[in-house]
């Protein structure tokens, strides 16, 4: 398509964004809005990070909680700590993503697979027993209470509206930020790491470098995850990275399904409707959650996405079939 | 073309589903710990849930929203949420707590709906004013508590907040509900010191000690009836451990005694071997402040490093009732204070003990089943003396609840004017695996008898605070 023609398409199509988030507020209850609708979008824009890294690169993560968590104790020993001003706090841990990234990347630069898995685990698990037991600075297993999310353009980020319309438009740049990075040629060195390594390598790209952007680009939304997670939290402890939040990702990831980075919202909208909804009828919610990963895997790799991407597939046909239905009958009546 | 990597990846994914399941479906989650101990194993057992639908009360939405109330007359029930540690690391405590808040509501009419955890009790009533209980869950992490917390008050419409069950949730429950002054939270057994100490909210309540009350008056005894003179002492590496080692540090220093050596493991220590090793051998004795299987690991490994060659005094929570069993002999003879004994001979307790035998046979009284039916059957006895109309914003039932003042199965209760509790502590002993009386100690409040303000601006215990020779 010439970029004449996709530029309308595209305005058109943030025109649209833009009207689904300003109606959200109008059609959920106060409740909702929150514990839902916000709380998927920070758990998503974090999943996009590992959707990113295991869908465009072929890496799997778990060090992603780990960069998540500095952004959000970044701001929250900056402000409560140092009494820096929130916003100067805020473009610090935002910034503290993709350099976190680049630490985890240059450690597991030579790794892949199983291997990168077990390395990234070591660093999620290590960062949350740093938090957990270096209290000078962490304040070790309390964590840091009573955080006040700031005021933007007076409006109050507490608020459930403004914190809302904030994370929807964060939601969109992150997105919008991974698509851009996908079509440049480092984002073709990140799936050509995913497809064929060797060959990747035979053709003169470093492995490690690109393994190294890819967690550096990822770690931007990790870390504005994580500003946003405090924000709604008002608080950050070690149990916002422990091995079971860990884990959750990995699960909200795999719901949603790789093939697109924004099924990461898809995943994170499932998992807290279940969390929220399922022990109104059943004691079993984590088995639930458990069975409901591994019937995704099982019976979907791309997840709830590819299945919703093979109807998309699947209508076009439906109406051909319809369609010639129709005219097998007109025929018909006409013969 | 995506040939060999991505179907490995997809074998790795496939390997995941079946760890995470496992994880999920086990939910030991030992990472997030908190002030309080994790239950035998016997305990896990038969508090085992089945995956019974759950009554989902929520019939009762009109009039309840917090910022409406005001105006409105209340036609419908008074909603009650209880929150504990349903998931993780704590799920066995968590079915404990479900049982105490139960027992309370069915003295006021109450039927079980279903023996599972999350089964509510139907048709329990006050004044005439139907009460509906609604339950919810945390893994003990604060996050997970504040959202539980905030669905029942806001999609559930709860009323009255019953818990919850370890330190930090409380404080991040406070920060929570301290914005909503017609919803009550009545502490269940949250420990932590700040939640009624510094910085109060107007709505909470506990009607139980904190984790330095409970480890009241063994640091004296210690320094005067058993001659020791030089401690050490070892415990878990967070709040709630700090303020019981505080407490007990507190009163020994100050009559004269000194700590050599305070010794602070990670949560969910294993192998104890290089931290008993650093205990000195001249000490007279070693105050260990751990909780569940971490005591239980702990006092294993030291009876068999040391054979107990320097006596240990226990935290409260490391020789509770929950976890004597899986003690076994080596908890014999240990001395600690706590809440809880089992031969108070307080007809409480036993009328206590007899109906939680009686309707959730083989359980019997510990702190978590015995606090949270205190904080329940306080909130059901304040509602009653106002008629249960909660109308004026929770006005008159917090006034209400703030002056409640009765014997409860652990002795007598009354609340200061921070609404925290003044109550009995216990020194007690180990003997044939139950919790004997040494001495009883009454009426214990907030600053463990010293003056307030000289309490409060000596700062949190911490791992240094209070300073000693």
């Amino acid at each position: 398509m010439p970029a004449s023609r996709r530029l309308p398409a595209a305005g058109a199509l943030l025109v649209l964004i833009g009207a689904a988030i300003a109606a959200v507020p109008a059609l959920v209850s106060d409740f909702v809005l929150l514990q839902i609708v916000i709380k998927s979008l920070w758990l998503g824009i974090a999943g996009t990070s590992l959707a990113f890294l295991i869908g465009q690169a072929g890496l799997i993560s778990l060090a992603q909680t780990a960069v998540f968590g500095a952004s959000g104790y970044l701001m929250a020993i900056l402000v409560l700590d140092h009494g820096l001003t929130i916003w100067a706090a805020v473009a610090a841990a935002v910034a503290a993503g993709p350099v976190a990234g680049l630490v985890i990347g240059a450690i597991s630069r030579r790794s892949s697979d199983l291997y990168l898995m077990m390395l990234t685990l070591a660093i999620g698990v290590f960062t949350f027993f740093f938090a957990q037991q270096y209290q000078p600075i962490t304040r070790g297993h309390t964590g840091f209470n009573g955080f006040d999310a700031p005021l933007l353009f007076g409006a109050d980020l507490s608020e459930r509206k403004p914190l809302f319309y904030v994370s929807a438009v964060a939601a969109v740049a992150v997105v919008a930020l991974f698509r851009l990075v996908m079509r440049t040629p480092a984002g073709l060195a990140f799936r050509g790491l995913r497809d064929n390594r060797d060959r990747l390598q035979a053709l003169g790209y470093s492995t490690s470098a690109t393994t190294i952007s890819a967690f550096a680009v990822s770690g931007f939304a990790a870390g504005v995850g994580g500003v946003i997670s405090v924000w709604y939290n008002g608080a950050i402890s070690p149990g916002s990275i422990d091995i079971t939040r860990i884990i959750e990702l990995l699960i909200v990831v795999t719901i949603g399904g790789t093939i697109r980075i924004e099924g990461a919202f898809l995943g994170a909208l499932v998992v807290t409707l279940l969390r929220n909804y399922a022990n109104d009828y059943t004691n079993r919610t984590e088995t639930l959650v458990g069975a409901a990963f591994m019937a995704i895997v099982l019976l979907s790799r791309h997840g709830l996405l590819g299945i919703l991407l093979n109807l998309k597939s699947l209508a076009p046909k439906a109406l051909r079939f319809f369609r010639g239905q129709r005219m097998a009958s007109e025929k018909e009546a006409v013969a | 073309m995506r040939p060999r990597n991505s179907k490995l990846l997809w074998r790795l994914l496939a390997f995941l589903a079946m760890f995470t399941l496992i994880v999920s479906a086990c939910g030991n989650d030992d990472s997030s710990d908190d002030g309080a101990p994790t239950a035998a194993p016997e305990a896990t057992a038969a508090a085992e849930p089945t995956a019974a639908a759950t009554a989902a009360p929520t019939a009762a939405s009109t009039d309840t929203s917090s910022d409406e109330a005001d105006t409105t007359p209340r036609t419908q029930g008074i909603t009650i949420g209880a929150i504990s540690t349903l998931d993780g690391p704590f799920a066995a405590l968590g079915d404990f707590s479900m049982h105490g808040v139960k027992l309370a509501l069915l003295e006021y009419g109450g039927q079980l709906e279903g023996t599972d955890t999350r089964d509510s009790v139907s048709g329990a009533s006050v004044a005439g004013v139907p009460i509906e209980l609604v339950i919810e869950g945390s893994d003990a992490t604060p996050d997970v508590a504040v959202e539980a917390t905030r669905k029942m008050v806001e999609q559930d419409n709860a009323d009255i907040i019953i818990g919850p069950l370890s330190g930090d949730e409380g404080l991040a429950l406070k920060d929570y509900i301290r914005d909503i002054p017609d919803v009550t939270l009545v502490n269940g057994t949250s420990a932590s010191q700040d939640l009624t100490l510094r910085d109060p909210a107007a709505n909470v309540f506990r009607f139980g000690g904190d984790g330095a009350m409970w480890t009241f008056g063994v640091g004296t005894y210690a320094y005067e009836e058993l001659g020791h003179r030089r401690i050490a002492t070892i415990a878990e590496d967070y709040s709630y451990p700090y303020d019981q080692v505080g407490a007990v540090l507190t009163e020994f220093c100050a009559a004269g005694g000194t700590v050599t050596d305070r010794i602070w493991v990670p949560l969910g220590t294993q192998d104890y071997s290089s931290f008993v090793a650093q205990i000195p051998d001249d000490v007279d004795a070693v105050f260990f402040a751990m909780g569940g299987t971490d005591a239980i690991n702990f006092v294993k490994q030291y009876d068999e490093f040391t054979g107990q060659a320097i006596p240990l005094i226990a935290g409260p929570t490391a020789v509770d009732q929950s976890v004597l069993a899986e003690l076994g002999d080596r908890a014999e003879g240990l001395v600690s204070s706590g809440p809880v004994v089992d031969d108070s001979g307080l007809s409480e307790f036993d009328a206590f003990a007899a109906r939680l035998d009686e309707v959730f046979p083989g359980q019997t009284p510990n702190i978590f089943n015995i606090y949270y039916y205190i904080a329940t059957k306080s909130a059901l006895q304040a509602l009653e003396e106002v008629g249960a109309d909660i109308s004026d914003g929770s006005r008159a039932f917090q006034a209400a609840l703030a002056g409640q003042s009765w014997t409860t199965p652990i002795g007598p209760v009354f609340l200061d004017d921070k609404r925290q509790a003044v109550v009995d502590m216990y020194l007690r002993q180990v003997q044939d695996g139950s919790q004997v009386t040494i001495r009883t100690l009454p009426q214990v409040n907030a600053t463990l008898g010293f003056d307030r303000d000289d309490y409060i601006a000596k700062g949190s215990f911490s791992r240094e605070n209070p300073p000693c020779g």
